[in-house]
């Protein structure tokens, strides 16, 4: 309690209106600044231009015929260089990487943007609607895709954050392709779209009949996709004619990819077809033993074909004869990446496991503690993976 | 929520040591039996068994890993965890499980509890069942795990889960193939209409019914849209709390136009079955309508047809008996010959597992439960008495028992504590008891031979490479060589020989549905035999049996029932049936051999010591205008077989900074249940300012520190004995004192309780339970307290109608002595019209009489924006009598009137009762009326 000596004191001690005003003025300036700092970090502005480099990974898959390889080298064991919270589950699309920076989308609806080298965050924006898929980064614009009914395509100009256009693509779960300037999106309504990546604009748009949720990819003048009834389209690029259509045995959910002229296709029925690209016809059909959830790497003259039993098989991709088959102890839905001296697998068993090219040994293990269903990255000679913790890891 | 209700129970037990048992009956969950645990570690499991069943857990455990990796792949995920799962070798001994507080009921084959994660699973002899068991419960599992990894991805609170029709279709649709019960149940339900929407799924909430509607409607979306969209609803679950709006993001349907489509392709499929079959009670004549009716047997006393069944038509499972020579409809009514379920001898009835026989003098051999293990009963119908009880030591599990023609000896089938479901031979004048399988084959339904030297019985050893596939085999007794009868993928089940030998007539799905079909006894053991098909019902048939008069007696289920039915003209029908199939035996029986996990090095033995993780751990801070602010947090830990259990409380209620020691409360509580003998000990430290309810101007602060030790020790299912001790030292100051109240009181209590009571929406409906206690408290120190206690609480349930009863309750209570404590009643809870506990009194009689009778059995308001389904409401007429007094006796007080019940989610119950008071030495009624709302089961 206070004296009566002291509580005078407090009592005769009034605020002039002059200093209630400075007061105000102090509060709405420190508000301001507030928001200039925070608010600036909800949005996408980063203070540098981005400029992609031939290490660059601007959309899933890297290319558009979606390749895992990379040439990078390691020294294992690998160790962990830095992590990163982003505080949010992810989907199944993995990051990408423009420059130096990393972007990926969260289950929360965010957009984060990593500085490579520290693993600090730059930026994040917040979207209205889970981002399970992968961007795709053209010229200084991120292009992603989100799951709601509306507008579930857009554009964010990094260097002022601000939306530089938004379609309906019919509800976007797989990852977008970039083809020059051109992007190719598939829609949970069966729908395909060609966008002009600069403005947004509709070039082609197509009904497949059924839901896609598998990645498209696209090689020479030809652009892929695959719906949930197991059916696998080819349509000219610039004019979406379609070219030929060839029917798997269940849905399709994983990625596509292309390659020396082959299409690769992983189906829920088990099995790897292995198509021609330009006519469609079966090259071969390989049973894998397990449902296939994620796109098959062509890389090294091989296949490498993960499984939901927890498998990768390789197999050669001259004639698909069976080079060996390495056993995680849990369903594998992440796409191997290929280097020269290392197969790097991620699996919810909650390993990452690097495998030797030549008969699938383990060469060095890693214990996430957290399960893996997005497909790592290999960048400039690190190994960067997003995991179920919520925390995305490079090794080097 | 139930642990902390328990352990509050207790803490108030050591304040007051009777208060705990004033008011509480129950039935008992009595641990028969001394499991020695072990664990089996696999890769992704924890195994919990006894040596008794190793085979069986090992069994168990290739299942369960074959499931764990097949579940990894339908879901897209994986566990974080190791599973525990918990075996059983059969259904009596799960029933003893403590690892829920609950009663397992006879129709529940395992569970998962989401608490600890815990799955627990019996077998019962098949190994096929144990396996779908295992499977439907670890998708339960990985359902659980996989939704709320979608709901924290999405950063949204895990409060939510799918629908139980989802739930368990999903369980069901991946961990079996269809099985006739399913295929049974849909097809009635939707030939006779009582197939229900989605969107009107929760007016069934529970029922098997339920079950099976989800298993099919989710058989029906992986057929038509895929099965991948299974697993995108789960996938889905976060973008909506509506799993409607979920269905129309993942399969463009919601649940009024998925309803639309689906409901209709289910007539499509059954509506043709009308050309080709027919209704049951269309061909057959109906012998009992009324209730659930199963196991018929028929027998000729002196000139009188009688059936003996197994039924239930009061909520007790009983043995009925019909005169079918009685010439009116009341004669023909089922008569009560034995209450089941009521009395120890007969616990419990196996309603869908055991049949019943009767020997040609007249001798019912039926199998119950009793006490540990099940028991074989021979009941004299004649003499109308019960003349022998048998129990084999070894034997857990009973099953169908079936006469010798020279009324001497008894086939069953039973199992010991691995778990194998065999034959046995009784030899009664010698009381001999001979094994005749011993294999890890299911066999069952076994009858004799017309010639007395065979054993036909329903087995899964057949070759498909399945083990749920039943056939029918002999045995000949002499040599034990097994030949079979059928082969085929089918099932065959209940054999049974026309009088004069010439047909074996059985059940059996050869077209899908359940019939009856029938050989030539003469082609049994042939290379090549003819099955001939006797009904073809839309429903299915159960247990055919012949009477006298050339007709079968068998149980039908049909509109969600199972009645009685004679099939006359039975011969007839069979020489004359057009449908035929040709059964082929094979030269030599091949059967399948079980499958067990592999001893590599991921699989360890070892003995449990126990495993203890935390069940409850709450926190609350709480403020009141009148007794301040307290906070304190409440832990429950036990280990994972459920069996030892420990209560921390830790609160504090100071006022003042000064008080903050002296107001530490503390309580610590062990419970064993692990044993017959239950026990529960503890240690408490309470202090705080009290405000005594059963004196309203007693305002004092108490310290009261101490000990206790309690015992209950169930004498059967029905009844148990208590016993308990407390000693404390206890400070009372009641501010108009000088001296503070010293006492170290030490309190000694027994207890007798029995309960048999059958409970209905809001409480009680038959049966009866009484209560009594003995009680000596004093003060061993300073004499300021010693009293006597005596408790006695009969209340009594007379059943007047299916859902109606008359229950009448008399209690009486007195302490006597020195600072005897006052006991109270008034209220909703006992005399009604009072202000609650407004009547008060060191001896306290009390009485009431109240009919109840159901009032609304659903009510369901649709809006445009939700729908609410209302449970039952029940409503009762009553009259209520007491006093309390300390030594004077004072006036008596009553009231009358009547009240509604209303039943919210099975574990609260609202009341609002409106009557008058009867005062004035219950010579004036009040003016008015009162009107009295509240909660509480009825008495």
């Amino acid at each position: 309690m206070l004296s009566r000596h002291q509580t005078s004191r407090k009592v005769n001690k009034l605020l002039t209106g002059q200093q209630i005003i400075s007061q105000i003025v102090s509060l709405g300036i420190l508000c301001v600044a507030l928001l200039s700092v925070f608010g600036c970090s909800s949005t996408l502005r980063l203070k540098m231009t981005l400029q992609a480099t031939s290490y660059d990974i601007p959309m899933f898959g890297r290319t558009a015929a979606r390749d895992f390889t990379d040439s990078s080298t390691f020294t294992f064991p690998l160790s962990l260089a830095w992590e990163y919270d982003a505080s949010a589950g992810f989907g199944n699309g993995s990051p990408v990487i423009v420059g130096n920076v990393l972007i990926i989308g969260t289950m929360q609806g965010e957009l984060h943007a990593v500085d490579l080298t520290t693993g600090k965050r730059i930026r994040y924006i917040k979207i209205f609607s889970p981002i399970s898929s992968s961007p795709v980064v053209y010229q200084r614009y991120v292009i992603f895709g989100i799951e709601s009914t509306e507008e579930n395509l857009i554009s964010v100009d990094t260097h002022d954050g601000s939306i530089r256009w938004a379609k309906n693509a019919g509800g976007v779960a797989s990852s977008p392709v970039l083809k020059e300037n051109l992007l190719f999106v598939g829609g949970l309504d069966g729908s395909f779209h060609c966008f002009e990546a600069a403005y947004g604009s509709t070039k082609w748009r197509v009904n497949t009949g059924s839901p896609i949720r598998s990645s498209p990819c696209a090689w020479n003048d030809l652009v892929f996709c695959a719906n949930s009834s197991g059916e696998v389209f080819a349509y000219t690029i610039n004019h979406g004619q379609e070219r030929w259509k060839f029917s798997t045995g269940n849905a399709v959910f994983a990625g596509l990819t292309a390659s020396e002229g082959k299409l690769f296709v992983g189906s829920r029925d088990s099995c790897l077809y292995i198509l021609d690209a330009v006519t469609g016809s079966l090259h071969q059909k390989i049973s894998i033993g397990n449902k296939i959830m994620s796109s098959p790497a062509v890389g090294n003259g091989m296949v490498f074909v993960p499984s939901l039993d927890g498998s990768v098989t390789a197999f050669s991709s001259l004639d698909g004869s069976l080079r060996w088959k390495f056993q995680s102890k849990s369903a594998i839905n992440t796409t191997p990446i290929v280097t020269p001296g290392a197969i790097f697998v991620a699996s919810l068993d909650q390993h990452l496991y690097a495998l030797s090219p030549e008969d699938g040994t383990v060469i060095w293990r890693h214990d996430l503690e957290s399960r893996i269903k997005t497909t790592p990255l290999v960048w400039k000679n690190s190994l960067i993976v997003a995991a179920e913790d919520k925390n995305i890891y490079c090794f080097r | 929520m139930y642990r902390s209700i328990l352990f509050i129970l207790f803490m108030v037990g050591t304040i007051v040591p009777l208060s705990a048992q004033y008011f509480y009956f129950g039935h008992n969950k009595v641990q028969y039996t001394e499991f020695d645990w072990q664990i089996l570690h696999t890769e992704h499991l924890d195994i919990y068994y006894y040596p008794e069943m190793k085979e069986l857990a090992q069994q168990g455990a290739f299942f369960a890993e074959e499931a764990f990796q097949q579940l990894e792949s339908r879901f897209n995920h994986s566990m974080t965890n190791r599973v525990p799962l918990i075996f059983y070798s059969s259904h009596l001994h799960f029933q003893q499980t403590n690892t829920t507080d609950g009663f397992i009921p006879e129709g529940v084959g395992g569970f998962f509890e989401f608490m600890k994660g815990r799955v627990v699973i019996p077998s019962d002899g098949s190994l096929a069942r144990f396996r779908h068991v295992i499977r439907h419960e670890l998708t339960h599992v990985f359902m659980h795990s996989k939704i709320s990894r979608v709901l924290t991805d999405h950063r949204l609170p895990q409060d939510r889960m799918p629908p139980l029709w989802f739930t368990e279709g999903l369980a069901e649709v991946w961990s079996t193939l269809a099985d006739d019960q399913s295929e049974m149940l849909i097809r009635d339900a939707v030939l006779n209409n009582y197939i229900v929407p989605l969107q009107n799924m929760e007016t069934i909430y529970g029922t098997f019914l339920m079950y099976k509607q989800g298993q099919y409607i989710l058989k029906y979306l992986e057929e038509k849209y895929g099965e991948e969209k299974l697993m995108l609803l789960m996938e889905n679950f976060w973008r909506s709390s509506s799993f409607s709006e979920v269905m129309k993001a993942t399969i463009g349907k919601n649940y009024k136009e998925l309803d639309e489509e689906w409901m209709y392709a289910f007539k499509k499929r059954y509506y043709p079955v009308l050309a080709y079959s027919d209704f049951t009670s269309q061909i057959s004549t109906t012998v009992v309508k009324k209730g659930f009716n199963t196991k018929p047997v028929y027998f000729l006393n002196d000139t009188t047809r009688e059936i003996y069944f197994i039924g239930n038509h009061t909520g007790y499972t009983s043995i009925y008996k019909v005169n079918l020579s009685a010439h009116t409809e009341e004669e023909r009514e089922p008569k009560l010959v034995l209450q089941g379920e009521k009395t120890d001898d007969f616990e419990a009835f196996h309603v869908f597992q055991s049949k019943m026989d009767i020997s040609k003098n007249g001798l019912l051999t039926f199998v119950t439960k009793k006490g540990e293990t099940d028991v074989l009963h021979l009941y004299d119908v004649k003499e109308k008495e019960l003349t022998r009880t048998l129990h084999f030591p070894g034997l857990v599990v009973y099953a169908s028992p079936n006469w010798s023609n020279d009324n001497t000896k008894i086939v069953f089938a039973a199992s010991d504590k691995s778990g194998k479901m065999d034959l046995y031979i009784y030899d009664l004048p010698r009381e001999e008891l001979k094994r005749v399988t011993n294999d890890p084959y299911d066999d069952r339904d076994p009858i004799w031979s017309p010639d007395g030297e065979r054993i036909i019985f329903s087995s899964d050893r057949t070759p498909y490479n399945r083990a749920d596939v039943y056939n029918l085999y002999q045995i000949d007794i002499a040599s034990r060589s097994v030949s079979q009868i059928t082969n085929s993928e089918h099932n065959y089940y209940s054999p049974s020989f026309s009088p004069d030998g010439k047909y074996l007539t059985f059940t059996s799905n050869i077209d899908g549905a359940q019939n009856i079909w029938s050989i030539l006894s003469e082609q049994i053991g042939r290379p090549i035999s003819t099955a001939v098909k006797v009904t073809h019902f839309t429903g299915a048939a159960f247990d055919p049996q012949w009477t006298d008069k050339d007709e079968i007696l068998f149980s039908g289920f049909e509109n969600y029932g199972f009645k009685v039915y004679t099939l006359p003209k039975a011969s007839v029908r069979i020489d004359t049936s057009s449908v035929r199939k040709e059964l082929m035996l094979p030269a030599s029986i091949v059967s399948w051999q079980p499958k067990t996990i592999s001893t590599d090095t991921t699989v360890k033995f070892e003995e449990y010591q126990g495993e203890y993780s935390l069940d409850i751990a709450q926190s609350q801070v709480s403020t009141d205008p009148v007794f301040g602010t307290s906070g304190g947090a409440a832990l429950a830990v036990s280990d994972v077989l459920g069996n030892d259990q420990y209560y921390f409380l830790v609160y504090n209620n100071a006022q003042t900074s000064d008080e903050f020691l002296g107001s530490f409360n503390l309580a610590v509580t062990r419970v064993s249940l692990g044993q017959r003998m239950n026990y529960a000990s503890g240690i408490f430290h309470f202090a705080g300012r009290r405000y005594d309810l059963t004196d309203p101007d007693l305002y004092f602060y108490e310290r009261n520190f101490g000990g206790y030790f309690v015992l209950s020790y169930p004498l059967s299912k029905f009844q148990r004995i208590e016993s308990g001790i407390t000693f404390s030292n206890s400070d009372k100051d009641n501010y108009i004192s000088y001296h503070p109240r010293k006492a170290l009181i030490l309190s000694n209590s027994v207890t007798f309780v029995h309960d048999n009571s059958l409970w209905m929406q809001t409480g009680p409906i038959d049966g009866s339970r009484f209560l009594t206690t003995v009680a000596y408290t004093q003060d061993v120190q300073y004499g300021n307290v010693g009293y006597y206690t005596a408790i006695a609480d009969y209340r009594m349930y007379n059943r007047t109608g299916e859902r109606t009863s008359l229950a009448s309750r008399f209690t009486v209570m007195m302490n006597e002595g020195e600072e005897a404590r006052r006991f109270f009643m008034g209220g909703s809870w006992d005399m009604r019209g009072f202000q609650r506990w407004s009547i008060r009194g060191k001896k306290l009689w009390f009485m009431s009489h109240e009919f109840r009778f159901p009032f609304i059995d659903q009510l369901a308001i649709k809006l445009p924006f939700a729908n609410f389904g209302f449970g039952s409401f029940r409503a009762a007429t009553f009259i209520d009598a007491g006093a309390a007094w300390d030594k004077k006796y004072r006036s008596t007080l009553g009231s009358i009137g009547a009240g509604l019940r209303w039943n919210i989610g099975g574990f609260l119950v609202l009341r609002y009762d409106v009557g008058k008071r009867i005062i004035n030495d219950f010579n004036d009624f009040q003016t008015g009326l009162f009107y009295q709302f509240f909660f509480g089961w009825d008495f």
